[in-house]
């Protein structure tokens, strides 16, 4: 949902590259100059040589310095931060030691047995190797790849992340580019990987992963290898690019059920009222149901009522109070058992359900959200109400723990800003008798048991990791 | 085609191929050939149609067999046995890989066994065909490893969408997909991708071909002196060495190199003498050039076994009369042997406090230490007689007994290794015990019967049409010895064979004989006024002790190879049509430079060269570099007089560091800065923009008339480095939709969500409505493109 990027380091050029294009410009020069003077005079003026050697003699000077700067950066112990050079590695696949074996038993053969065409073969088949060598790093060089993370991202709910391979190169395309990634959440480390079959010269194109996650909560993305063992596929080489984008998994989120709704309706006197009307004074359409007496006829929805073959009216609902006070008692006892944590991620998901349903549902809720974990954290308060941006954000990263009890955290949540105030609490707390629970008072208590929330919410099979 | 059955297809074909490579360098089709059969067989009903696998216990008991079988031609009593059992294990090996059920380590065997293959065929063959060969099996083999590295890429991501978790199966588990970007997906083989392995090959082989001939041929074996040996090696035929293996003469006949030059004088009147005129005064029809001696034959190689005779000093006398001074030039050859034509006397060589050596016993000429550069050599032969008288009588080759006795005769103590006779030469011996029965002997019957027992067995081998001559290495019978395969089954074959069978007869029949190699024949150069001996004139011919038992005792030279062999020299060193002056070209090519090249060669034709350019250079350099400090010092001596720098002095300096430092890093830094800020997605500067805007307003009239609105043009350069243009077909308005859905989070955090539309709109207004916006509007418009560009640099970063 967040993006955050760090850059912890960065790809540079050669500075043998760089130190090589000082000295070429350096020589470009002298040689302009020597022309232009063979140019215009027959004999060269007086003194012009000593104008060349300084010509000369500086940008050597100044490789001599530059080169000193850069071994003196690359000392062990250097603080100055300053560009490293992009560093290739070589990873060397058992064929090809088998293969320089073999190249190895024939040079050997040749030497010993004085065996020229021998050496020919040994020549024949060192020469592709060693350009092979040559042509896997060509293709590597002048590679860029970057990453473009989704806007939003849920536990269970599968999403791309893209990368963009550009082939700086003027003539040599990118042949069989494969872009690992690292994908780490604290608890697993995966490895998703893209391959560009070609990417043409000074041309990009752009790759997808997919990627479903697990749990919620901070991921990191990166580094990236970049990789290639084209023509023969004996060496890989790769270098990588240190850059690591963080992404925040929000909870997975599911439906609230209508008993929900049922329920919550009753906590609140006299704070909703439904009925199939049409007019004005109508603020939002709430569903199509079965004609009953007393509807008025103009509110029959005629394409409906004809596929359904029986008369259905638009019902159309006002919603007088539509504040939530959510409190997620998010307890867990020192040394948690498995059940304790899919307790935990259970009252978090619901939570998140709730956000998501009431402050995106037709009554357009706020939600104030508090949240008592190993830390206690509200959201709202005072203020404007917190966006559904800044709930599910935090409720990615909301840990366990035993900040404050129940009844602690009821009071530190916000006062209902009027009496049609909702008051949920969500508490992964099932002891009764030790007391935590204190007295909550006029609240919607959710206790976060599959059995209870079974009833409350639903979860798609096909992206739910445990559906209560 | 399918990216699997191209790959197999591939794979097979390289198998096979190898197969024939080494069933060419062995010369026979079984086993090896029958590679290429099983490699067909194994591609359809193996791997295509799966209908023969073999098991792996079955395949384990065949590579029990295959290594029995290895085993048994290991110990096999044959010359060759130990490459061949090597060879033919490999080719069982391959055999039963062909059948087995194939996983990604099967064919990787097929590559490793195929290159041993290869390998070991290199070993067995010199011929050119093979180097062709050579290089179409590996464009193969590695067009094939292009594509199996493909195909393992395509198998690893063929199933793009199939997730991958940390762990097994389980829904709190991550997931992830990977995927493969194709342009058209399932098009591995593109042309681009053929045309770019092909030319991967061909440099990659280059490559190759330049560390071949730059690896210095200094080879381990015979660690005395590798340089020599190595030379002796590749000479083996040519009288350099003392060891001469059967059918090795072959390349080295078709090679054009020159080894030496010669001239002929009068030695007393200093007048040049005729070749022609020399072979009329001393009886032979073609020059022979001796070099080594060699009188022990045993497994199909040729060696001087013999105690060495007592060595002769030859030195130089003053001018004499009838006697032809045979003037040498030749090329190092890291040896001491050195040629002369019969008879010979005395003779000199131009390496200071040198002398020429000559073995009592076999005459072989040879200097004191080996020469490493070009050695200038005089011989004088013997007193040349008169014309013969009309009673002396010659024999068929024109050459009349008893007229030149230089060589000594054999001592009696060493005559033996002359007359030793190997074992399993029965048939031959009775063949040649047959041939010179007393009714079937031939020449002048003044001559001993001795004589006209050699003289006989020359002739049958030589001239009954029964033999005849070729450089065709191909032998016959691999278990029979090469004589007996040449005499009875192959019938034909180049001089080292007549030369052996022809010395080998000769001691069937108790005459001494010994193989002498050397040059026969040489070409004038009109431009060098010298006669020329190379390669191609390599010979190896007979000599035999002719024991007349009165003064006419004789070394006879015996020469049995056909009139063709001289055909062939001609053939070769003539001017032909095209295609034979391209094949002997490329036949002395390949014969010159990777058969027989050697250290010296290297030296001679990459070494020096290079050596000889590069120091060229360097001093052309120090020369530069000598006139620039001349000058300095003459600029110094102007602007610093007596060590007191002058003010303009220090200014010059100054401005010159000034200047070069300036000049360097506008040149860099420029080139770096318009890189980065083209990569960064920064937008064009403000004063670019207006640059722009001028230049195109300015250009209009010429380049065609298209009215510049300036944000908008602002507006679109900062999409433009985001990547987003707006296409042929599209209308500003379709354009602005398109920016919108592309960078609507972007747009809508920075309050732009509308900017799209109000700039286009206004660009309307402008372009097509001909109105003007007030200062007002413009000043919002371009504060709002500035944050639009404020808004693209954060996110970058």
């Amino acid at each position: 949902m967040s993006v955050r990027g760090s850059d912890t380091g960065a790809a540079g050029g050669s500075r043998w590259r760089r130190a090589a294009w000082t000295a070429g410009l350096a020589v470009a020069w002298v040689a302009i100059g020597l022309g232009v003077i063979r140019l215009f005079y027959d004999a060269p003026p007086p003194h012009t040589y000593p104008l060349l050697a300084s010509l000369l003699l500086v940008p050597v000077l100044v490789l001599v310095l530059w080169s000193a700067r850069d071994v003196l950066l690359n000392l062990p112990g250097n603080v100055i931060p300053y560009r490293r050079s992009r560093r290739y590695r070589a990873h060397i696949h058992r064929e090809a030691y088998i293969y320089v074996l073999i190249l190895s038993v024939i040079g050997l053969g040749a030497f010993f047995g004085r065996s020229n065409l021998l050496l020919l073969v040994f020549g024949l088949l060192a020469g592709p190797w060693v350009l092979g060598g040559q042509v896997t790093l060509l293709v590597l060089n002048g590679v860029r790849v970057t990453r473009s993370l989704p806007e939003f991202a849920a536990a269970g709910q599968r999403f791309s992340i893209r990368l963009r391979l550009r082939n700086r190169k003027p003539l040599l395309s990118a042949w069989m580019v494969t872009a690992v990634d690292t994908v780490t959440n604290g608890r697993e480390e995966l490895h998703p990987a893209v391959l560009f079959a070609r990417v043409p010269p000074r041309g990009e194109r752009e790759a997808q992963y997919v990627v479903r996650p697990g749990q919620r909560g901070r991921h990191r993305l990166g580094p990236l290898r970049i990789a290639c063992a084209f023509p023969l596929g004996l060496v890989e080489r790769s270098f990588e690019i240190g850059e690591v984008q963080e992404l925040i998994v929000c909870p997975r989120i599911g439906r609230l059920t209508a008993q929900w709704h049922a329920d919550l309706s009753r906590d609140t006197q006299g704070s909703e009222r439904a009925l199939a009307q049409i007019g004005p004074s109508a603020e939002h359409f709430h569903r199509l149901r079965e004609y009953r007496g007393g509807d008025t006829p103009r509110a029959i929805h005629w394409r409906t009522t004809a596929r359904r073959n029986e008369l259905m009216v638009r019902e159309y609902q006002h919603h007088q109070d539509p504040e939530i006070l959510l409190v997620l008692d998010l307890w867990q006892p020192e040394r948690p058992t498995p059940a304790d944590l899919e307790r935990v991620e259970l009252a978090v998901s619901f939570a998140a359900t709730i956000c998501t349903e009431h402050t995106q549902g037709a009554g357009g809720a706020a939600v104030r959200l508090t949240v008592s974990g190993r830390e206690l954290l509200q959201l709202g308060g005072d203020r404007a109400p917190p966006s559904l941006r800044d709930l599910l954000e935090h409720l990615a990263v909301a840990e366990a723990g035993a900040a404050l009890g129940t009844a602690d955290a009821l009071r530190e949540a916000p006062l209902p800003g009027s009496g049609r105030t909702r008051r949920v609490l969500v508490t992964t707390r099932i002891d009764r008798q030790s007391g935590a629970w204190g007295d909550p008072g006029a609240v919607r208590v959710v206790v976060a048991e599959p059995e209870t929330l079974r009833a409350y919410v639903a979860w798609d099979q096909a992206d739910c990791a445990v559906t209560p | 085609m399918n990216l699997e059955k191209l790959f197999q297809l591939s794979i097979y074909s390289l198998t096979a191929i190898s197969g024939a490579m080494l069933a060419f360098g062995e010369e026979t089709p079984y086993p090896c050939g029958l590679t290429v059969f099983l490699a067909v067989l194994a591609f359809f009903f193996n791997e295509r149609f799966r209908l023969i696998r073999i098991p792996l216990w079955a395949s384990n008991a065949l590579g029990l067999a295959a290594a029995g079988m290895a085993v048994r031609e290991f110990l096999e009593d044959r010359p060759d046995a130990h490459l061949l059992a090597g060879a033919h294990f490999l080719v069982y090996l391959t055999w039963i890989v062909l059948f087995q059920d194939k996983q990604t380590r099967q064919y990787w065997w097929f590559f490793a066994l195929g290159l041993l293959q290869v390998a070991v065929g290199a070993v067995m063959t010199l011929s050119g065909w093979y180097g062709l060969f050579l290089v179409m099996y590996l464009i193969l083999a590695l067009w094939t490893m292009a594509v199996f590295h493909l195909h393992q890429r395509a198998l690893a991501f063929g199933d793009s969408g199939r997730a991958r978790a940390a762990a097994p199966a389980d829904a709190r588990r991550t997931l992830v997909e990977d995927s493969v970007q194709q342009d058209i997906p399932g098009h591995w083989v593109t042309w681009r991708f053929v045309l770019g392995v092909f030319f991967i090959s061909i440099a990659g082989l280059s490559l190759g071909l330049a560390m071949f001939l730059v690896v210095p041929r200094l080879w381990l074996a015979d660690s005395e002196n590798a340089l020599a040996s190595d030379i002796r090696g590749n000479r083996s035929t040519t009288g350099f060495s003392t060891t001469v293996t059967l059918g090795h003469l072959g390349q080295i006949l078709e090679s054009n190199d020159k080894v030496f030059e010669l001239r002929l004088f009068d030695d007393d009147s200093d007048a040049p003498v005729r070749l022609d005129e020399f072979l009329t005064r001393t009886g032979q029809l073609e020059p022979l050039f001796r070099g080594s001696v060699l009188d022990t034959y045993e497994g199909a190689r040729w060696s001087a076994r013999r105690p060495e005779g007592r060595t002769l000093r030859m030195r130089m006398r003053g001018p004499e009369r009838d006697v032809v001074r045979q003037e040498y030039a030749i090329d190092p050859m890291g040896s001491r042997i050195l040629f002369a034509m019969r008879p010979i006397r005395y003779g000199a060589v131009t390496i200071p406090n040198d002398v020429i050596d000559i073995d009592s016993e076999t005459y072989v000429l040879s200097t004191h230490a080996e020469y490493q550069e070009r050695v200038h050599y005089r011989i004088n032969t013997q007193k040349l007689p008169p014309p013969p008288g009309p009673d002396e009588v010659a024999d068929r080759n024109g050459r009349i007994p008893g007229r030149f006795r230089d060589l000594r005769p054999p001592d009696r103590r060493w005559e033996l290794p002359y007359l030793q006779y190997p074992k399993g030469l029965e048939r031959l011996r009775s063949v040649a015990i047959d041939w010179v029965a007393p009714s079937r002997l031939i020449g002048d019957e003044r001559f001993s019967n001795v004589r006209r027992r050699a003289l006989t067995i020359e002739s049958r081998l030589r001239d009954s049409g029964e033999f005849s001559y070729t450089l065709d290495m191909a032998v016959e019978d691999p278990d029979r010895d090469p004589i007996e395969d040449f005499l009875f089954n192959r019938k034909k074959g180049h001089c080292e064979y007549y030369a052996s069978a022809l010395a080998m007869m000769l001691r069937a029949v108790d005459i001494p004989s010994r193989l002498v190699t050397g040059f026969k024949g040489a070409d004038y150069s009109s431009e060098n006024s010298c006669y020329e001996v190379r390669q191609r004139h390599a010979h190896a011919w007979v000599e035999a002790w002719i024991d007349d038992g009165d003064d006419h005792d004789e070394w006879l030279p015996l020469d049995a190879t056909p009139g063709d062999r001289e055909t062939s020299v001609r053939q070769f060193g003539s001017n032909g049509d095209f295609w034979r002056n391209a094949k002997n070209s490329l036949s002395s090519f390949w014969s010159t430079y990777v058969v027989s090249m050697s250290y010296n060669r290297q030296k001679e034709s990459l070494y020096d060269p290079l050596a000889g350019s590069m120091s060229g250079g360097f001093e052309s350099f120090t020369q530069f570099l000598q006139d620039v400090l001349t000058e300095a010092k003459e600029f110094q001596d102007d602007l610093i007089p007596r060590g007191r720098p002058t003010a303009i002095a220090l200014m010059l300096m100054a401005g010159f560091v000034v200047i070069v430092l300036v000049a360097v890093q506008i040149t860099r830094r420029g080139g770096n800065w318009l890189r980065a800020r083209r990569l960064s997605g920064r937008g064009p500067s403000p004063w670019s923009l207006r640059w722009r805007g001028w230049l195109s307003r300015w250009a209009a009239p010429i380049l065609g008339r298209r009215v510049v609105v300036e944000f908008y043009e602002q507006f679109l350069g900062l999409l433009r480095l985001r990547g987003l243009r707006p296409a042929g077909h599209q209308t500003p308005r379709e354009f602005a939709r398109q920016v919108e859905g592309a960078l609507a989070g972007l747009l809508g955090r920075a309050s732009l969500a509308t900017l799209p539309h109000d700039v286009t709109d206004s660009f309307y207004r402008v372009r097509f409505g001909g109105d003007a916006l007030s200062s007002a509007e413009i000043e919002q418009l371009g504060e709002r493109i500035r944050l639009l560009e404020d808004a693209l640099r954060q996110r970058r970063e």
